[in-house]
């Protein structure tokens, strides 16, 4: 106590200093301390250097709520990142689409698809576009990567397409870079298989194939496929060739339908030949 | 005669300021005096907006007789009752007072306050005492994310601090004029 006092003595000057120092501060800080901007940048400055000193002490509560808030945030986080890859990919492919569509010297209807028949080896995909959109049977459907099938059916509203990848189609293609013509069909596995391909005819892997002029259901020019493989089987005049379809039907999306439909005439024309052969049979 | 006359009047005057409470009480009329006349006078003798702290002055030489002690209180005093009568953030002027004076009371001497307050020392303590009053209350009053505070001390700091050690030329004469007596 003794040491205290004396220690209280000996520093009275600066123990008063440092009483007066508090009530100016007190004094201040009750006054209209508003005014005095210094002040106030300095006691603000002062507690974010003593809450920087501090930082280190873990606190669970505010641990536990920032957690909570930044579970939240990245939850929000993700969401959004998440709809604006939907978003950026959703925007390039209509983008494609939009000037595959604008490349195009016939009239076509965008459509969506709305549902898949699959019947032992017959696909079929149904779209949300129907006769009230003009759409008929017959017509062709494509995407930008190439061809998807044609309009078997067509309601109101809906309308039903065979695929490419279907037992029962058969399109007259054309090799791009050699002209070779040939009918294309699905026996179903991943490729089709290009037919009617003389040995003696030049066809490399890597070459496209088209749909050609030939065919009465399709406008020539649309692309079908890449040809993968050509083998020539000794026991055949033809060559064996593989070719891969260019569109993914598993992903297919958005189609577009050509509204126009093959040239009639030449539909009529072909009907007659066909009756007659049958009638001679 | 004339030289006796005068002798006795300032052996009369001595007498009466030995008493620290005739003493203290004359402190406190002058301060009290000295802040009116700084409120009042302050703008007719300043210069651009810029005058001398007479309380301060006073202050230091409180400090200097009666030491650093009472040189706090008497600075905490008087700049409380400036704050008061200035209607000013009260505390501001008591604060930058105190830690002036706070400066000046270690250089009292017992004994020796009219050597030092008549000699070029005092202006110096006095110079020293405004500079620190001047920084603490800019510090307090200017907020530097909006005023370039160097600048602004620079001008109104320095200045004022300027023209307060020149108005203590004046008790620097009259102390030096009593010392030779």
């Amino acid at each position: 106590m003794f040491k205290l006092v004396k220690i209280v003595v000996e520093f009275k000057e600066y123990i008063t200093l440092s009483m007066l120092i508090i009530i100016c501060f007190a004094l201040m800080s009750m006054g209209n301390a508003a005014e005095l901007r210094g002040f106030r940048t300095i006691v603000v400055g002062g507690i974010g250097v003593a809450q920087r000193l501090f930082a280190w002490v873990p606190n669970p509560v505010a641990l536990k709520s920032e957690n909570k808030a930044l579970r939240e945030l990245n939850f929000y986080l993700s969401t959004e990142f998440a709809k604006s890859r939907k978003a950026l990919v959703e925007n390039e492919k209509l983008r494609t689409a939009l000037e595959f569509k604008e490349s195009l010297d016939f009239p076509v209807l965008s459509a969506e698809l709305v549902g898949r028949t699959t019947a032992g080896m017959r696909n079929y995909v149904t779209l949300n576009v129907g006769r009230n959109d003009k759409v008929q049977e017959g017509m062709a459907v494509m995407t930008e990567r190439g061809l998807v099938g044609s309009i078997i059916a067509a309601s109101d509203n809906y309308s039903l397409v065979q695929l490419v990848i279907n037992i029962h189609t058969r399109i007259a293609v054309k090799v791009e870079e050699t002209r070779v013509n040939g009918i294309l069909l699905w026996e179903g596995s991943e490729e089709l298989l290009l037919t009617k391909v003389a040995k003696s005819l030049d066809v490399e892997a890597g070459d496209r194939v088209l749909t050609s002029g030939y065919s009465t259901k399709y406008p020539a020019g649309i692309v079908v496929g890449q040809i993968t493989q050509v083998r020539d089987d000794p026991s055949s005049l033809f060559r064996t060739i593989t070719v891969r379809p260019l569109v993914n039907f598993e992903t297919l999306e958005q189609v577009f339908v050509r509204l126009e439909l093959p040239d009639a005439e030449r539909l009529a024309l072909r009907k007659q030949l066909e009756e007659k052969l049958r009638t001679k049979e | 005669m004339p030289l006796f006359h005068d002798e006795n009047r300032l052996i009369t005057e001595q007498s009466a300021l030995d008493n620290p409470v005739i003493r203290y009480l004359a402190y406190g009329i002058v301060v009290a005096l000295l802040s009116i006349v700084q409120l009042i006078f302050s703008p007719i003798i300043a210069v651009d907006n810029i005058y001398p702290n007479f309380l301060l002055i006073f202050c230091a030489i409180i400090a200097l007789r009666e030491g650093q002690m009472v040189g706090l209180v008497a600075a905490f005093c008087a700049g409380l009752i400036y704050d008061v009568i200035s209607n000013d953030v009260i505390g501001t002027n008591a604060l930058a007072s105190i830690l002036a004076i706070f400066l000046v009371g270690y250089f009292h001497r017992e004994g020796r306050f009219r050597q030092l307050v008549g000699s070029y020392r005092f202006l110096i303590l006095v110079l020293v005492a405004t500079l620190v009053f001047n920084l603490v209350y800019h510090i307090l009053r200017i907020d530097t994310s909006e005023v370039d505070f160097l600048g602004f001390f620079l001008k109104y700091g320095i200045a004022s601090t300027l023209y307060t050690t020149v108005i203590a030329i004046l008790p620097l004469l009259v102390m030096a004029r009593k010392s030779d007596i």
